[in-house]
């Protein structure tokens, strides 16, 4: 889970007030409102405060440039300032406006940050008083974002197992590796299969590389634990790198997935690949 | 590379170096600014490998780039961004492919004269060893910048750019991009380069050029580092290592030139090793010892430590500065700086030497003033307790013919540092 969903979450619990966030995006834009928020990384609900103005010297004021108040936060990441009560500028999609007084809830990515901060809009809805349905769409956008997420990383695996990590050593090739400061420092696991959950293996147990390197290139891939138990995407073309193409490897952080996700996954495989 | 945490003094450097200015004086004030903006006040992150580009056109305008990620954590990443010339600074999240830990992987700017044009050459934060290239008209807008070459398993884009300022093609930016391109294994050393990549879509004219024309012991190092003079002179330098690929590395240095923007049939054969086996590339340096991935202090040595620059008054007049050595514990790591002034076929020895040393960039500007930055290793050091240190250092020299006698701007070390960081770069 997204950690910032945490700040959500509980408001989804809550029960529904119908009628605060229209559920259709305003005229002329096309996207759904789900789509809009899964295209996000910063929400809140906030009132124009002036049309064609910018708070930052740095992006100069035009007819897409507004400034909004922020009245309530919907979404950020844990690592970004707290906002709410400041003004901020959005910059509008191309061919929509907004009229000073709007409250609205605004789907944005940064944008820039100085001594102001400046937003790019992906969508938004109108917003009244409560915002709780508000909150319970983003949380299920999301949820269903990283459903779809974790269903082409499926489509995209040759081999889905569940089991437990045997051993983990140093993995070996006779071709030569790269020495770059991103090298991924391959490690090889052996993993017991107690479930093929997609594809074919006659053997009981499989060799599985992953990247044992911290660096920025690697740091978020999975990295193998003997003894560790839970259900791992076996890829084969997903690095070029030289050695390894018949060879499975994990690299992306949906490659492994606890193993009481096993039911999820196998839903998700159900879905096929489109 | 071993990571090291630390907060934005990383960047805090790079601003510094740039307000003392190669042209600075003898009692030049070392300004240093906080590039994190002031909202982002909290940020811990790594922020290593900076980069710092200045606008020819208008030097008020200065892009820098590090390991950042965008505040909101979403698909783009960050570059630094001051219109005021270093005073305030602003991150501006346009670099398509950002990761929410570190924003990219390695990311070079620059701007060629006039045109304002941004370019960049990076290792994208969401995929694995992915380059591109990139570019924004308006470095200021917050439309990301526009993919105009995508690759894969590739390694160190550096950047540089152009204007053509008379002659055919009048009016083009000219971009290069030095990379480390393992699809051309065992000669990885490459120059990417457009003779046109201001305005035409993607690729913009853009293609891969292997300037390593000798075998090697699997692949050449990892930097290849392109210099540009006006006129079109393109000169590019790396190690080709010829034995040692696994960890014990033998390497010589070479220097690729072009007369001609690169734009004939064999661009970088210009300059030949002569004396010497008659090939393309002169070898400055033959046979030296490198360690891979050796302790060095903070961090390891990665065999990634070459500069080179030509003087914009002067094509013939060009500056390289690399790091070798080969002990484990990096005791021997030592900088050389050495001076070509026809063309790169002849060189003088070492004009500088530094030991333990690493990060060695080198720029020069229009009076053919020569800065040289490097940082410096000391144990016992100025840390708490006399631990070891990094100290970081910027000299400059204008007398580059006749000795030349090194001056620097700070009586004492720009800062001193419990750790350091890699690629340090200087721009004029």
């Amino acid at each position: 889970m997204r950690p910032a969903l945490l700040i959500v979450a509980l408001f989804a619990l809550l029960p529904s007030s119908p009628g605060v966030a229209r559920a259709n995006p305003p005229q002329g834009m096309t996207e759904s409102v789900e789509q809009q928020i899964q295209k996000s990384s910063y929400m809140f609900v906030g009132t124009v405060q002036k049309t064609n103005a910018s708070t930052m010297p740095t992006v100069p004021a035009n007819d897409r440039t507004v400034v909004v108040h922020v009245d309530e936060v919907l979404y950020a990441p844990k690592t970004l300032a707290d906002y709410t009560g400041r003004d901020v500028t959005v910059q509008l999609r191309e061919g929509s406006n907004v009229k000073a007084g709007d409250r609205l809830a605004f789907f944005t990515n940064g944008g820039m940050f100085g001594a102001g901060v400046a937003l790019v809009e992906v969508g938004r809805v109108e917003a009244g008083q409560d915002t709780r349905d508000l909150r319970r769409q983003i949380v299920q956008a999301f949820q269903k974002k990283d459903d779809e997420d974790l269903r082409k990383r499926i489509a995209k695996a040759s081999l889905i197992v569940a089991g437990k990590v045997l051993k983990t050593g140093q993995a070996k090739f006779s071709e030569h590796q790269p020495l770059t400061e991103h090298d991924p420092q391959w490690q090889e696991a052996e993993i017991a299969i107690d479930v093929v959950q997609k594809g074919q293996l006659a053997a009981r147990t499989v060799s599985i590389l992953f990247a044992g390197s911290t660096d920025t290139m690697w740091f978020r891939s999975p990295k193998l634990k003997d003894g560790e138990e839970g259900i791992w995407l076996l890829h084969k073309d997903a690095v070029k790198w030289p050695g390894i193409k018949d060879r499975y490897v994990v690299v992306d952080p949906l490659d492994f997935q606890p193993r009481d996700q096993l039911d999820r996954v196998k839903r998700l495989l159900a879905r096929g690949a489109n | 590379m071993k990571r090291t945490w630390h907060p934005d003094w990383v960047t805090l450097i790079a601003i510094g170096l740039l307000s003392i200015g190669i042209s600075g004086v003898c009692n030049a004030q070392v300004l240093v600014v906080n590039m994190t903006p002031n909202s982002q006040s909290n940020e811990v992150g790594n922020d290593a490998e900076p980069n710092l580009a200045v606008n020819p056109a208008n030097p008020s305008q200065i892009a820098a780039t590090a390991f950042t990620p965008c505040p909101t954590a979403g698909t783009n990443a960050p570059i630094y961004v001051s219109v005021d010339g270093g005073n305030t600074w602003n991150l501006n999240c346009i670099v398509p492919g950002g990761n929410s830990v570190f924003g990219t992987g390695d990311i070079t700017i620059r701007f060629p004269d006039s045109s304002g044009v941004l370019y960049a050459g990076d290792l994208r934060g969401d995929s694995f060893l992915e380059m591109n290239i990139l570019r924004t008209s308006n470095f200021t807008s917050l439309a990301p910048m526009t993919v105009l070459e995508d690759r894969f398993s590739e390694d160190q884009p550096y950047i540089e750019a152009a204007l053509v300022t008379s002659g055919p093609g009048a009016g083009n930016d000219r971009v290069y991009v030095g990379n480390n391109n393992f699809n051309t294994s065992p000669q990885t050393a490459t120059v990417d380069l457009s003779l046109n990549a201001a305005t035409p879509p993607p690729p913009a004219g853009f293609g891969p050029n292997t300037v390593e024309k000798r075998p090697t012991c699997g692949q050449n190092g990892p930097p290849t580092r392109p210099t540009v003079h006006p006129s079109g002179t393109i000169y590019a330098a790396f190690y080709h290592w010829t034995a040692g690929c696994g960890g014990s590395i033998t390497s010589d240095v070479v220097v690729v030139r072009d007369d001609n923007w690169g734009s004939g049939g064999s661009p970088f054969t210009a300059l030949l090793d002569v004396p010497g086996d008659g090939l393309p590339g002169r070898r400055v340096a033959i046979g030296v010892p490198l360690r891979w991935a050796a302790d060095f202090g903070s961090q390891i040595t990665l065999s990634s430590q070459i500069s080179i620059a030509v003087d914009p008054s002067s094509r013939q007049t060009v500056w390289l500065a690399w790091a070798d050595g080969a002990s484990p514990t990096a005791s021997n790591y030592t900088l050389h700086v050495r001076r070509s002034t026809d063309g790169g076929q002849t060189w003088t020895g070492d004009l500088r030497a530094v030991v333990p040393a690493t990060n060695p960039a080198l720029a020069i500007n229009n009076s053919g003033k020569v800065g040289f930055l490097y940082q410096k290793f000391v144990n016992p050091g100025a840390c708490a307790g006399g631990g070891s240190c990094w100290e970081t250092h910027l000299e400059t020299t204008s007398d580059g013919v006749r000795g030349p006698t090194w001056f620097s701007p700070t009586s004492r070390p720009l800062r001193t540092l419990g750790r350091t960081v890699t690629s340090a770069t200087i721009s004029i």
